[in-house]
């Protein structure tokens, strides 16, 4: 019917044209520069997979995969270990949960620009509180160079994503166990069950989906993480917290090669759906009760 | 050991962890806002205090004066309130005619919209780069304005489209009776109805816009249009010890998101799994 | 087989007092009901005598032996719940096998109880099934089967048969009464349905508020209510509450209910102690009022308002003036509607009670 189609249409088309435009487009273009050999300033030659290939042969690009790989591997159980912990303490009957919740989620709220800059002063080797912190306890006896020395930065960055992250597992994980009656827990009381078999045969299975999805997402997050590792070390000293995302971004904006840029672009987006695709897949047998 | 006593020493263990746990959340802020209150001597000395000996106001005069915080302020301000406007504004226009309109190419499109959530956001920057320059846009509100509100539009279109299922279709129905136009049942009926969800999109909007980094880095060059993301980020690396500075900086960038916290709190929480707040 | 005493048990909940001193006995192997309305303190008592919730006063004890510290494992008591409380990821089978498995039997026992008590119960076939894949009687059992293998001290029942469909209630509920008597173990059962209550228990503990009315077997509760909650809770339709004033003349004691009065017979007048004047309730079952045509001897002449034809029982209400009550007849219909009849009570079948409730005769 003519007359109900333009509604439709006249509704749709601003979402559709910016959708489109800034979303869609960008996406394809984006496959399409990686196959050129593609400066901003400059000629710009088709080159088919060359950049592909050439990711391979980079020593640092090499080195950005493995501690995007490590970034993720200890960031995403991490924040989900101690989010659940934590999820776990506040619903027993606890007086003051909303505030402790909200406590937890402020550095989650928090632009990840501030967080990066305030934990670059606190891990300030010299003046930074963290250094003073340790000494003072005698946990060590030098002051650590957290951002500076390249055996150390990684985790000292890894550290600031699961200190921000706690929060936003916890409140997920909180209201999973909230949809876990009561009554099987009394049933299991009854039924004999200590602590840790309540824990491991009813909290847990119930709370899989969530689990689940949870994973999912922290995993893209974390593959796909640039703004704090950009702000703290800019992807040094040495290499040693470059990740994908930052080598992408400078290859493209300070070496002002698009091409390869958006070769490393593609990768990382190729492996961000296979595991996200692959994770669903795993995680979601048997979720229905 | 007898089963009260064993309960207490539970019940003061656990909220001894969370105490613990909440102070290692908050106390990076609290350092950050004492910081913002010293002179630089004081910040830098030893021992270091969380409570300034010789609280001052010079960072906070500072920063709205000589520093630019406060165009940064006022950029990070306008783009994010635009963003939101067009971002509900768009949204729910689409959100309402994929929650109750049927056409042929509802179901392809409704997906491609979900299937980009799961794409992330490194991949377009070039593109869009590339054609932000391209249309005259760069270094100005709408180069970072039209790009955010585009991002943004798969994930509200998504929530709100659930919002406006989930209104029974007697209460349009009646209304049809009664005699409203179509466009009067979206305005006067299915908006009002779908008040959450337009809230919960828009507070998420307003939180991208704030704090979105990498685009702002990327589209924006002169000192004076920079957001106060990306301004705080090159004022710390072109100062890299003025701490007291930026502290006062960041608590001025921190205070609406606060504020936008505190009063909509419970539209936070219920929507979890828009990985919107998240990286 | 235990015996359950409680002695002065006492729960509160802020304010809110839920068992109040409580003070009763479950014999062994007996099946006893706590019956009472929504709030009056039975599944809290329930959940006490579980361990789930610790008395703020009072002792429980399972024979002689104060359990007020033991938690729910060691009290050895089983529990079916009002939603069933199954586990919804686990099987039937696992469901059952779960209290086995904490208290670590080895699997072949389990097996061989668990087998042994779905045969009781008839779910062998069931027991491959998730909850979801069952329906409500079916996890009922299933619920039961885990309460049963582990051949607890003490049975607590809250309100098991509260989500089943009427024909299907009836069902269980002798079955349910089978399986305890064969089983013999001690019973404690909560429900707020006075028919099950009835029909199932042993002996009925009637609780208002959390304090304990009366308790007696189904022909105590039900004959010799001491107040008027009980008498009025107890019976389908309830018992017929009439105001009446005390008046003596010439020894002979009558009841002045306004709109008519009745002469108590001398045997029945000696049983009160109230001075004249007093007001009182008249207590009167439906069963224990007949009707007669209007011009009958010795009759209180009545109005009929309403019949409900129930089969075999019709229930007849009755106008006498302003005061309405119920009359239940198993006659075939002589009334109709709007028809001027005579009624007359059952003497012997009268209760009196004080105004505030109290049972005099």
């Amino acid at each position: 019917m003519a007359r109900s189609v333009s509604p439709i249409i006249l509704f749709l088309l601003p979402a559709l044209i910016f959708y489109f435009v800034f979303e869609l487009f960008p996406i394809f273009y984006s496959l399409y520069i990686s196959f050129f050999e593609w400066h901003i300033i400059g000629d710009v030659r088709f080159v088919g997979l060359e950049n592909y290939l050439k990711m391979f042969s980079d020593p640092v690009f090499i080195i950005a995969l493995k501690n995007t790989f490590i970034y993720t591997i200890v960031t995403v159980p991490t924040q989900i270990f101690l989010g659940l912990a934590i999820a776990l303490l506040l619903n027993q009957r606890i007086k003051g949960k909303v505030i402790f919740r909200a406590l937890y989620y402020i550095p989650v709220i928090t632009s990840w620009t501030v967080v990066s800059l305030i934990w670059k002063w606190i891990y300030d080797p010299v003046y930074g509180f963290l250094n003073y912190v340790l000494l003072s306890l005698g946990v060590i006896e030098e002051p650590i160079r957290w951002l500076q020395d390249p055996s150390v930065a990684l985790y000292a960055v890894m550290l600031v994503t699961i200190w921000k992250g706690i929060g936003w597992n916890m409140v997920i994980f909180l209201a999973g166990l909230q949809t876990i009656p009561q009554s099987l827990y009394d049933a299991a009381l009854i039924d004999g069950a200590s602590r840790w078999r309540r824990f491991r045969y009813i909290t847990l299975p119930l709370l899989r989906p969530v689990i689940a999805t949870v994973t999912v997402l922290l995993t893209i997050g974390a593959l796909n993480a640039f703004v704090q590792i950009y702000i703290l070390t800019a992807g040094g000293p040495l290499h040693s917290t470059e990740v994908i995302n930052t080598y992408l971004y400078k290859s493209a904006f300070s070496y002002l090669n698009f091409g390869y840029a958006s070769s490393m672009a593609w990768f990382l987006l190729t492996i961000t759906l296979t595991i996200s695709i692959i994770q669903r897949g795993v995680l979601s047998k048997k979720i229905e009760y | 050991m007898p089963l009260k006593i064993s309960r207490c020493l539970e019940r003061f263990f656990i909220y001894f962890i969370l105490l613990v746990g909440a102070w290692i959340m908050i106390f990076p802020f609290l350092w950050m806002v004492s910081t913002s209150f010293k002179n630089q001597y004081e910040a830098f000395s030893f021992p270091p205090s969380l409570i300034p000996q010789k609280p001052t106001l010079e960072n906070y005069v500072q920063a709205l004066t000589i520093v630019p915080f406060g165009r940064w302020f006022l950029n990070s301000f306008i783009v994010a309130s635009v963003t939101t406007l067009l971002v509900v504004v768009i949204s729910s226009l689409a959100g309402y005619i994929f929650a109750r309109k049927d056409f042929r190419w509802k179901e392809p499109l409704f997906y491609m919209f979900l299937m980009t959530l799961m794409i992330p956001g490194m991949v377009t920057i070039i593109p869009n780069f590339i054609l932000i320059r391209a249309l005259g846009l760069m270094d100005t509100y709408l180069g970072l304005i039209f790009p955010y509100t585009s991002w943004n539009l798969a994930m509200s279109i998504y929530i709100l489209r659930g919002f406006f299922s989930a209104i029974p279709r007697s209460i349009e129905d009646s209304a049809r009776i009664d005699g409203c136009s179509e466009l009067g049942i979206f305005l006067k009926i299915m908006l009002p109805l779908a008040k959450p969800g337009i809230a919960t999109i828009a507070i998420f909007s307003f939180l991208y816009g704030w704090d979105e980094f990498t685009w702002a880095l990327t589209a924006t060059s002169s000192s004076h249009m920079r957001t106060l993301a990306v301004g705080l980020a090159l004022f710390h690396g072109k100062y890299l010890t003025l701490w007291t500075l930026l502290s006062a900086g960041m608590v001025i960038a921190t205070v609406p998101p606060i504020i936008v916290f505190i009063l909509f709190q419970k539209y936070f929480i219920p929507n979890l799994m828009a990985g919107a707040v998240k990286g | 087989m235990v015996e359950i005493r409680l002695a002065n048990l006492t729960k509160r909940f802020g304010n809110v007092v839920a068992v109040d001193h409580l003070n009763l006995t479950v014999k062994h192997g007996e099946l006893l009901v706590l019956l009472g309305p929504s709030g009056c303190g039975k599944t809290t008592t329930l959940r006490l005598i579980a361990g789930l919730e610790s008395p703020d006063e009072g002792e429980i004890y399972f024979d002689n032996t104060l359990v007020n510290d033991m938690s729910p494992k060691d009290r050895n008591v089983a529990m079916v719940f009002q939603d069933y409380a199954l586990y919804p990821h686990m099987t039937a089978y696992d469901n059952i096998a779960f209290p086995l498995r904490n208290r670590g039997y080895p699997e072949s026992d389990i097996r061989r109880k668990v087998l042994e008590v779905a045969e009781m119960l008839d779910i062998k076939e069931l027991l491959n099934r998730k909850p979801r894949q069952l329906s409500g009687g079916q996890k009922q059992r299933v619920a039961l089967a885990r309460a049963i293998v582990r051949e607890p001290n003490v049975f607590l029942l809250d309100e098991p048969l509260s989500n089943l469909d009427a024909k299907l209630k009836t069902q269980m509920r002798a079955e349910l009464r089978k399986l305890q008597k064969r089983l013999g173990v001690t019973t404690v059962y909560v429900t707020h349905d006075q028919a099950e209550a009835m029909s199932i228990g042993d002996r009925i503990a009637v609780m208002k508020n959390g304090v304990l009315q009366q308790v007696g077997t189904p022909e105590e509760v039900y004959e010799k209510p001491k107040n008027t909650f009980v008498a009025g809770f107890i019976g389908s339709p309830s018992m017929n509450f009439i105001k009446c004033i005390v008046k003596l003349k010439n020894g002979v004691y009558t009841l002045d209910c306004g709109d008519f009065a009745i002469n108590l017979p001398p045997e029945r007048g000696k049983e009160i102690d109230v001075p004249e004047g007093e007001e009182v309730v008249l207590g009167i079952r439906p069963e224990d009022i007949a009707i007669m045509p209007e011009g009958s001897s010795n009759v209180i002449p009545a109005f009929i308002e309403l019949i409900e034809p129930l089969r075999p029982d019709m229930l007849i209400h009755l106008r006498i003036g302003n005061i309405k009550i119920i009359a239940r007849s198993l006659s075939k219909p002589l009334w109709k509607p709007n028809d001027h009849v005579g009624i007359s009570f059952n003497l012997r079948k009268l209760h009196i009670f004080r105004k505030n409730g109290e049972k005099i005769m």
